[in-house]
């Protein structure tokens, strides 16, 4: 019921809503929860396990009940969404959730009714043991269907989010009137202070009168305060640096926004949240918390009920009730579980019946409470139904007493002490640069204790610790009575306190009855751990603008527009994206590579191989750097040569191969895989910076200032020479490399070869490439893609670290022991390289495998030494078609392959028993190398 | 209030070792993660021992500078205007408030390893990887239209 006057609210700018398909409207200022309560409307969902009726708890962030799906349009449909934190905006369509066919007639509450057959331990009672087939077949599958919150939305998310690094010397997180105090005081000292709160509104409880909140107007007036309101801070980072996620809900589609703040000093004024109290079916809609009830009716002018009783552990449950009383509520009685209630003659001065030392038997009522049984209190704290009498209201109050709200103190890694006199955790000791103000360091004074509040309560039932996981006190007393003692341990098995929860709710009342439950006091059971985040946090402001065409940086090479000018098809490598074939018109991609393979073998093909990392190494020790890491003779390489070479981790295993071309005496050129690129930088870089810092030689990243065509075919130097100046090309000797102008461009020439034909590569500026490149079409060359460049690297029996390699293997395994220079004193690796069991003779070497069946192998299939056998002796690393030999052809490894040429082994498939394969030399075309050097 | 405009083409090279190279272009060596200026021609001290030389044209090294270039490898925009800072801080962890006119420094825009460097009091320097430019263009042009909306 809206109250006439008073609220923070403008009751001139009416907004129109629907909750379930049915029409409302609220005004201004309201939220959903506050609007549904003005239209009288207290049923709001149904729990997560029993599906019982349930309504508002609370007024603000730590809703366990109101969770209410949103839909603002396609891909707008927003589940859990927690109705006291929802600010009403005209147009608002919202729905309950949980519920079959509709919220008032749900057939799963039935559930309820089998309540004991679901106690805590349930899901764990029937994973394990003789249980664990009917999980599957008959529990899982209905649990399944009844339970869970929510639907998840599938249509694109249309709204944007954005991200800010901020940086201040004052954070406070809570704009009540402590966190207000703080940000004024680090404001006049001159702090850049940041001050941010979860409500639409700064002000904290303050707002529960009316009129301006001091000191705003004087943070509002600082250009060094960024005031932050519908900003919750839901994740404490190490070293003060704070997740904060702000909504903005701006009409352009800027919808959240995710703020990274590190600040030298962080002010925790998080205040104190009120908790339920435990008594039967103290989960029915009417029955919230005194201070939101209160929230209602200052804040929002609005009557939760016109006849109320207040259950109180705490004196500011009577604030709560008077407050009530003024807006027009009758207040039915005050029951105090306490025997001496301080305000109890306040209240009976304002005509308010009070019974000391009472509780709740139970609540009465369907859908709404329309009464409840008043019980004195057993000397155990339980109420006597035998004794109760009933009382009709359609509004209990629960004033429990407050927990310090203090998950983000124990996010920092603070650790909580006892209070007894406060009878609550407190802030201890501090790990980070961080106070505590207000209620959450303080409390706000002892009620009723807790640990008394939980004894009383033990056999009640369905008396909910945990609405929003359907916990009660019962199921904690059973986990205690099954045997677990820890907390933690507790938590799980009866799931009180987790999820979105994370305590904030159940958890004091939880572990008081985990306390009660074993005998032990709230100390001794302790407390769980506050885990991140505070509340939910969607997954769009986590992913800022990083969806879609931002999802991450598409990398392409510079001949990329004429690739896609001419209909390439391409692949991601890495980020890079690298043209996979040139297909012709009415080409499928086999023929294309096919054809692209011939036209090397036969004439000239054109690569764009600019994505391979090139670092270029300076200085009077360049050499003495790269001998020290490289497996290689470096030392001996001459000005003007190459050499293929290879880096080792120190475990010996192959991390990377390349082209390493001295340029001059103090001057390297080297190359690395497209996917390495970077690691052998960062790799080179640690060693030279500290293990050898005596050496003067530098490393510069040059990867993208050089676009690189590789011209490979028999006809490769016809080609070319017309178009070079300044070197001639036939006394250019297969792995050197010079300066030249190629196609009027200053260029480094390498004569290099992945393809086993004479070749070269043609590094140029990369914005120079597009123009050679059209040059070198002209001259007569066929561009193929790197599934041709696979195929004929293959044939020559080339490896590619990361397929023929995986981080197992070592260069002997493949080989390569050739390239190791003799009488190496070290390199990275070196001593790994001399155990025993690296030079095993029955390690997995690399071998070509030739299909007996003359079908391709499936790259991974497991070789094994007969069709029967059931030990893998190694794996199928590449397989292709190869138009050059007109066969398919295998690259592997296999256990002392390199004694094993002529043997016929058995590759797994997925589509037949076995393929056989006969045991081959890895090097298919031209084993010889005449045609390299021709 | 802030302008994205592309960098215009740039001479880019990287000194390593010895900075003395610098003095025969008419440039002093400034402080770390500082840059200074002769003319058109800019130096950035990016590192202990490493210094990147800017130009609109090729400058004329002295014999035995252990200098590479890299001017094609490099590509990025300029952000001209006041709030620069603030576009900045949607992928840069930087505190730009201690971040003078003539600092310079690598660090990160989103997903991208960038070169900033504030050329002037509301004019700022940011480069990448040739192949990184257009992610970072985009991602600095959706930040900013929301910026200014």
């Amino acid at each position: 019921m809206r109250l006439p006057s008073g609220g923070r609210i403008d009751r001139g700018k009416p907004l129109r809503f629907t909750f379930d398909g049915r029409a409302y409207s609220g005004v201004a200022g309201d939220t959903l929860a506050s609007a549904l309560l003005a239209n009288g409307v207290h049923l709001l969902g149904r729990s997560f396990k029993y599906h019982r009726p349930r309504g508002l708890l609370s007024a603000g962030a730590e809703e366990p009940n109101a969770l209410v799906e949103l839909d603002c349009g396609p891909g707008r449909r927003e589940p859990n969404t927690r109705a006291t934190m929802v600010p009403l905006v005209e147009g608002l369509t919202a729905r309950s959730q949980n519920r079959f066919p509709s919220l008032r007639l749900d057939l799963a509450a039935a559930a309820s009714l089998f309540g004991p057959l679901l106690p805590a331990g349930f899901y764990y009672k029937t994973f394990l043991g003789p249980g664990r087939e009917a999980w599957h077949r008959r529990w899982e599958p209905l649990i399944r269907r009844m339970a869970g919150l929510g639907r998840a939305p599938e249509a694109p998310d249309p709204d944007r989010y954005a991200h800010r690094y901020a940086h201040c010397e004052t954070l406070v997180i809570g704009a009540g009137r402590a966190g207000i105090a703080a940000a004024l005081a680090a404001a006049e000292a001159g702090d850049r202070v940041i001050l941010c709160d979860e409500q639409p509104e700064l002000g904290g409880r303050r707002l529960l009168s009316a009129g301006e909140v001091p000191g705003l107007a004087a943070l509002r007036a600082n250009p060094r305060v960024t005031l932050l309101p519908r900003t919750t801070a839901f994740h404490y980072g190490l070293q003060n640096f704070v997740s904060l996620a702000e909504i903005l809900d701006r009409p352009d589609g800027l919808r959240e926004r995710l703020w990274q703040v590190r600040a030298v000093r962080v002010v925790l004024a998080t205040g104190a949240l009120e908790r339920p109290l435990p008594f039967r079916d103290n989960d029915r809609p009417g029955v919230m918390l005194a201070d939101a009830a209160r929230a209602y009716a200052a804040r929002w002018a609005v009557l939760p009920g016109r006849q109320a009783v207040l259950l109180a552990a705490h004196d500011s449950g009577y604030e709560a009730a008077f407050a009530l009383q003024e807006a027009g509520a009758r207040i039915a009685a005050i029951l105090d579980l306490r025997a001496a209630p301080p305000l109890a003659d306040t209240a009976r001065a304002r005509g308010i019946e009070v019974r000391a030392a009472h509780g709740i038997a139970a609540t009465r009522g369907g859908v709404r409470v329309s009464g409840v049984l008043a019980a004195p209190l057993r000397p155990d704290g339980s109420p006597d139904a035998a004794r109760a009498t009933p009382i009709s209201c359609d509004l209990v109050l629960m004033a429990g007493g407050w927990t310090p709200n203090l998950a983000l103190f124990s996010q920092a890694r603070g650790k909580l002490r006892w209070d007894a006199a406060a009878d609550a955790f407190l802030p201890g000791e501090v790990a980070e640069a961080l106070t505590c103000t207000g209620a959450c360091a303080t409390g706000r004074g002892p009620g009723h204790p807790v640990a008394a509040i939980a004894a009383g309560a033990l056999t009640a039932r369905h008396a909910f610790v945990d609405p929003q996981n359907d916990v009660t006190t019962r199921d904690i007393a059973l986990a205690v009575q099954e045997g677990f003692r820890a907390i933690e341990h507790v938590k799980r098995y009866t799931t009180t306190g987790m999820a979105t929860d994370q305590g904030k709710v159940g958890g004091m009342l939880g572990l008081a009855t985990a306390a009660a439950a074993s005998g032990r006091t709230v100390p001794e059971t302790g407390h769980t751990t506050f885990r991140p985040p505070y509340t939910p946090v969607s997954f769009g402001t986590l992913a800022g603008r990083h969806r879609g065409p931002l999802f991450d940086p598409i990398r392409t090479p510079p001949s990329h527009e004429w690739a896609e000018a001419r209909g390439a098809v391409f692949e991601p490598v890495g980020q890079w994206q690298r043209a996979r074939a040139y297909p012709q018109a009415g080409e499928a991609l086999r023929e294309a590579v096919a054809r692209e393979c011939l036209a090397v073998r036969q004439q000239a093909g054109l690569l764009d191989a600019s994505t391979l990392g090139k670092i270029e190494i300076t200085g009077p020790d360049a050499a003495e750097l790269l001998e020290r890491c490289y497996v290689n003779a470096v030392h001996s390489l001459r000005p003007g040569r190459c050499r293929y070479a290879l880096l080792l981790r120190e475990d010996g295993f192959l991390f990377d191969d390349g082209v390493l071309a001295r340029l001059a005496e103090d001057r390297f050129h080297l190359t690395t895989t497209t996917g390495g690129a970077a690691h052998v930088l960062h790799l080179l870089e640690d060693y030279a910076q500290t293990e050898f810092p005596e050496l003067r030689a530098w490393l510069t990243s040059t990867t993208e200032h050089w676009g690189v065509a590789a011209l490979q075919g028999p006809a490769a130097r016809e080609m070319l020479a017309p178009l070079v100046r300044g070197c001639d090309l036939a006394a250019l000797p297969h792995m050197a490399v010079t300066e030249a102008e190629v196609a009027g461009i200053p260029a480094r020439l390498f004569r290099v070869s992945f393809t086993g034909e004479p070749g070269y590569e043609i590094n140029v500026p990369s914005d120079r490439l597009p123009a050679l490149w059209e040059a070198l079409i002209d001259a007569g060359a066929t561009p193929y893609g790197t599934d041709a460049m696979h195929v004929l690297r293959a044939e020559k029996g080339y490896v590619i670290v990361g397929q023929e390699t995986d981080g197992t293997v070592t260069p002997l395994d493949l080989g390569l022991g050739w390239a190791i220079g003799k009488g190496k004193r070290d390199f990275i690796g070196k001593r790994s390289l001399a155990r025993a069991e690296m030079q095993r003779p029955d390690r997995r070497q690399l071998v070509g495998l030739a299909p007996l069946d003359g079908r391709l192998p499936e790259e991974g299939a497991q070789l094994l030494a007969t069709s029967g056998a059931r030990v893998a002796e190694g794996h199928v690393t590449s397989a292709y078609a190869s138009a050059a030999l007109g066969k398919p052809i295998a690259l592997g490894l296999l256990a002392g392959g390199r004694a094993r040429h002529g043997e016929t082994v058995q590759a797994t498939r997925l589509d037949c028993p076995r393929q056989p394969l006969l045991v081959v030399p890895p090097v298919f075309w031209d084993p010889e190398g005449k045609r390299l050097h021709g | 209030m802030v302008e994205i405009v592309p960098l215009p083409p740039l001479r880019r090279y990287v000194l390593r070792g010895d900075p003395a190279p610098l003095g025969a272009l008419g440039l002093k060596v400034p402080p770390l993660l500082q840059a200074a200026a002769a003319g058109a021609v800019h130096v950035l001290a990016l590192g202990p021992d490493e210094w990147w030389v800017m130009a609109e044209a090729p400058p004329a090294w002295p014999g035995g500078a252990w200098v590479t270039e890299v001017s094609a490898g490099r590509a990025g925009v300029s952000l001209a205007g006041p709030d620069a800072p603030l576009l900045l801080a949607e992928g840069c962890p930087l505190d730009l408030t201690h971040f003078p006119a003539g600092a310079c420094t690598r660090t990160l825009f989103g997903k991208v390893e960038i070169l900033l460097w504030r050329r002037g009091e509301a004019l700022w320097h940011v480069e990448t990887a040739r192949s990184f430019a257009p992610h970072l263009a985009a991602h600095l042009a959706e930040a900013r239209a929301d910026l200014l909306a």
